[in-house]
């Protein structure tokens, strides 16, 4: 119970986040106006189709849930559920550069990135989320099978150096390699667990098979060097034509990001489990004599017995994003339609709308509705303000949390400054 | 830049706001303890065996009386004394001339007794001299029958002068212990008699030493403190009785109560004579009180209802053990007593009027008669019952010390309330309840663990003496907040188990009759992330 309970609180413990991907170029690639631009960026984001707010907001402000509210979350789980929640703080500088080796460029940019990263996703069948939420006795009498469970948490500062290239500001394409440092990666991952509680409840057991790994818990603090590793992004936006020639071309971008590995140190540690282990309570061969007990053990020493553990270096695969947007522009409108998916890290394809309308030369108002990732049905809306050579955008793609968090998962807040010139 | 500024406070404040816990309860069942309960782990060792069959038995092994005749090994202080005196004129003793010296044929009275021989294992002789000669003198004073290792009793000293008239005195104590002295007196045929010689003289080294009229000469002696080890001779015939009470077993104390009715018993009083001197006892009234239920049963039986001769010990002069105790075994059972009502009323004190006559026939042993310290009539009782009964609320309580650990606390704390589930299968044909009090420092009892009534009900015997299918059931016992917060200000535990028979017969425990008992939890548990 106690180390299910932590791996749902490490679930939801960070909400300091990724970003949701944006539909348009990314910031790193200068448009044909601007020489250089420097930024920086926020973003915390967490959701889940079976957990709701509540969760994450307990673990930040504390307080109690209440069984109407884990009763919610049990109503929206199916047998298989996520969760998962990214945050990331980042600068970047992208710099015009008009000739290399001799040889003349056109619309070509670098840039240098640097961005702390935290990443957590889960999956966990719905009896794992009840054994947690509501304890065991709801399984008494049962064999109940606990899997799908798996849990990753990941954390560490990627170092990004790249080029842009961009045409007309409808085509372009950039590359980025990326030096990763990591501090901390835990996985936990069940092949199967299997959990059997009497009746009468006078036996509790436990069939596991899975392993735990993670990186050395010591010196896991901001910019602790516990693994090394690369990653690649890479994209492309380009004119697409879907209404007649009387319009103006759409914008399909294609991007992949994050493909890549960390290697972490031999530091680390890997606990293997394969046992069956049935546990009766302390036996007394005297119950006139409390000090003839012949077996009590702290549950802490009974997992030390039955798991193996070794230090061993691991590799990690980066969850790869590949990311797909259409978008348009009509009058004050911008549209856009986007695709989304994540390797590795329990992420359910990801469809999401937008509309943005400029208000007025400075300011644009938008707001997207989505479905998918690790939660439901969600949305949000956002703020972008630009003026001479400052840009701000401010926003929530997925607000459903803020405002119904007994019933909803997703929350998100990210904010892009960004001085261009 | 104002609105970025704002966001940032707000998100600043959102992260330092001050975070409580995350707490949520949970329904947890598991297991917390087992055990293979017994009923032979309530009840000591050394009060139970197992028959052939496997049929448990109850067994007690003890003494009943034990009475140490060294009353009639009692010796009074006694004193003799003698006097020299001139009467009138003077005389003139030269050195080394005998002024005093006697043999005496001392008899001490010692009630009832007539001894030959005693064997002293601790005791005094002293002397007080006082002279007023004015010469020094000399006292030698023997016990020719008195001996240790072969040597009689033999002491001599020397009285300084007197000055000025005034009488000296002197007094010499000398340990007597490990001496042996024949009573029999100078020609060996008397008894109580303890023959002494003296002599006093004017020392050998003085001048002599002129005697006036008046001049005494003072010896008192004293056997003082005579404690023997052994007597010989003839103790008198004697009547004495006894009567008391004393505790029965501790056992016994544990019962809290109840009935049983026990199928049969047997019982051997071992009566053991340890001295050489024929005796009767009778067992007046032997009662067994019930301090519990406030019953009493006495017993009756043929010691009970006439005395019982038992001949004396005999002495063994070339072995060991010395002396060879006669014993008479006393059979009690159902055709001849009320035993097994008897110990069917589980008494935890036992009352006895007793009566005991030595020699009963007089000096038929010619005075040969012997007592060793320490030894005396002993009467002992072997009792076995087989556990073959039918009880009705018998209570046994045991009391044992209870410490809670506290590593943990804070985790049981969080306990918000839920149940103990036992669950039991009972292979024994007895309803079993069952409590356990707490008691704090004071041994108040502050709180309780079961239910009330709370039974573990008894296997059914269908048809023949030994169970074949046991009985399988479970207590569920409310397990409340303030019942755990008792649980840590406990110091000690009484356990309390009621037992009543199934059935309207007799039932047999058997070893291998036992209680599989498992108790598991079924809580509602707080859950708390900091």
């Amino acid at each position: 119970m106690k180390y299910l309970s932590t791996f749902l609180f490490f679930c939801c413990v960070s909400i300091y986040v990724q970003a949701q991907f944006l539909s348009q170029r990314p910031t790193m690639v200068l448009d044909t106006a601007h020489r250089t631009s420097l930024g920086l960026s926020a973003d915390v984001f967490a959701n889940s189709d079976a957990l709701t707010a509540t969760v994450s907001n307990g673990f930040l402000q504390g307080g109690y849930i209440s069984r109407e509210e884990r009763n919610t979350m049990l109503n929206r789980a199916d047998e298989n559920n996520v969760e998962g929640s990214r945050g990331y703080l980042s600068m970047y500088y992208a710099q015009r550069i008009d000739s290399i080796f001799n040889h003349s460029l056109s619309g070509v940019n670098v840039f240098f990135q640097a961005k702390h990263r935290i990443d957590n996703y889960a999956t966990f069948s719905k009896n794992a989320l009840t054994l947690a939420l509501f304890g065991n006795k709801t399984f008494a009498g049962k064999n109940t099978t606990l899997t799908p469970l798996s849990y990753t948490e990941l954390q560490y500062q990627q170092f990004q150096i790249g080029f842009a290239k961009n045409t007309n500001n409808q085509f372009s394409y950039y590359l980025g390699a990326s030096l990763l440092v990591g501090q901390k990666a835990r996985k936990l991952h069940a092949n199967a667990m299997n959990l059997y509680v009497a009746e009468t409840g006078d036996t509790l057991s436990l069939g596991a098979i899975g392993h735990f790994e993670e990186s050395n818990p010591i010196n896991n603090s901001f910019l602790g060097n516990n693994g090394i590793g690369a990653s690649l992004d890479f994209g492309i936006t380009m004119p697409f034509q879907i209404f007649g020639e009387n319009y103006e071309p759409s914008i399909l971008s294609l991007s992949v990001s994050d493909l890549g590995f960390i290697s972490w140190y031999s530091s680390a540690q890997r606990t293997t489990i394969d046992t069956l282990y049935s546990y009766y309570g302390a036996e007394f061969t005297n119950i006139f004599d409390p000090a003839a007990v012949i077996f009590n053990q702290d549950p802490g020493v009974i997992l030390d017995s039955l798991t193996t553990q070794e230090n061993k270096s691991f590799t990690t695969s980066l969850p790869a994003t590949i990311s797909a947007s259409l978008q348009h522009h009509h009058l004050k409108w911008d549209y856009n339609i986007q695709g989304t998916f994540r390797s590795q890290a329990h992420y359910k394809p990801f469809f999401a709308l937008s509309a943005t309308r400029a208000l007025s030369a400075n300011w644009k108002l938008g707001g997207q509705l989505n479905t998918g990732g690790y939660g439901t049905i969600g949305g949000g809306i956002f703020a972008k303000y630009s003026k001479n050579k400052i840009h701000v955008t401010v926003g929530s793609h997925q607000i459903e949390g803020f405002i119904l968090p007994k019933k909803t998962a997703g929350q998100q807040l990210f904010l892009l400054l960004s001085y261009t010139i | 830049m104002k609105n970025i500024t704002l966001l940032i406070f707000v998100l600043i404040a959102f992260v330092s706001c001050k975070k409580e816990p995350l707490t949520w309860d949970v329904d947890a069942i598991a297991p917390l303890m087992r055990t293979k309960l017994q009923v032979q782990q309530a009840i000591p060792d050394s009060l139970t065996f197992v028959g052939d069959s496997g049929l448990l038995f109850f067994t007690y092994s003890g003494e009943l009386f034990n009475f140490n005749l060294d009353s009639v090994l009692e010796i009074p202080d006694t004193t003799i004394r003698d006097e020299f005196q001139l009467p009138i004129g003077t005389v003139t003793l030269p050195p080394g001339q005998t002024f005093l010296s006697d043999t005496i044929n001392n008899t001490y009275d010692i009630a009832n007794a007539k001894l030959t021989l005693l064997r002293i294992q601790s005791g005094k002789i002293s002397f007080t001299i006082s002279s007023n000669l004015e010469g020094p003198s000399v006292i030698e004073y023997s016990i020719p029958s008195a001996t240790k290792n072969g040597q009689p009793f033999f002491i001599k000293e020397n009285i300084p002068p007197s000055s000025g008239g005034a009488p000296i005195q002197r007094t010499f104590t000398y340990d007597v212990s490990d001496y042996d002295f024949n009573l029999t007196g100078e020609n060996n045929n008397n008894y109580n008699v303890i023959s002494t010689a003296y002599r006093a003289y004017i020392d050998s080294n003085s001048t002599p030493v002129t005697i006036n009229a008046g001049d005494k000469f003072n010896i008192a002696n004293t056997l003082q403190s005579i404690t023997p080890k052994y007597a010989r001779g003839y103790f008198g015939k004697e009547l004495i009785t006894e009567s008391g009470s004393d505790t029965a077993s501790d056992f016994f104390n544990q019962i809290g109560g109840g009935v049983i009715d026990l199928a049969t018993a047997q019982v051997v009083l071992n009566v053991i004579n340890e001295v050489g001197i024929d005796a009767s006892v009778l067992i007046k009234n032997l009662t067994g009180l019930n301090t519990q239920n406030n019953t009493q049963v006495s017993l009756f039986a043929p010691i009970t209802q006439a005395p019982l001769n038992i001949n004396r010990a005999t002495e063994n002069f070339s072995n060991t053990p010395p002396v060879n105790a006669s014993q008479i075994q006393v059979p009690l059972n159902e055709s001849n007593s009320n035993i097994a009502n008897f110990i069917s009323n589980l008494p935890n004190v036992l009352s006895y009027q007793l009566e005991m006559t030595l020699n009963p026939l007089e000096d038929i042993s010619n005075t040969n008669d012997f007592v060793n310290i320490n030894t005396g009539l002993k009467v002992g009782i072997e009792a076995t019952a087989p556990m073959h009964f039918s009880s009705t609320n018998l209570v046994i309580l045991d009391t044992s010390d209870f410490e809670m650990e506290t590593d943990g606390r804070k985790e049981i704390e969080r306990i918000q309330g839920g149940y103990l589930l036992i669950n039991s299968t009972n292979w024994y044909p007895i309803n079993f309840g069952t409590q356990f009090y707490m008691l704090d420092q004071n041994k108040q009892v502050i709180d309780s663990i079961m239910p009330q009534n709370a039974i573990i009900p008894g296997s059914i015997l269908t048809g023949t003496d030994k169970v074949e299918i046991p009985e399988t059931s479970q207590i569920k016992a409310p397990l409340t907040t303030r019942q755990i917060a008792h649980l840590y200000q406990t110091k000690h535990i009484i356990t309390k188990l009621n037992f009543t028979t199934t059935g309207n017969s007799q039932v047999k425990l058997f070893e291998d009759y036992f209680i599989d008992l498992r108790i598991a939890g079924d809580i509602n548990y707080m859950i708390t992330v900091e």
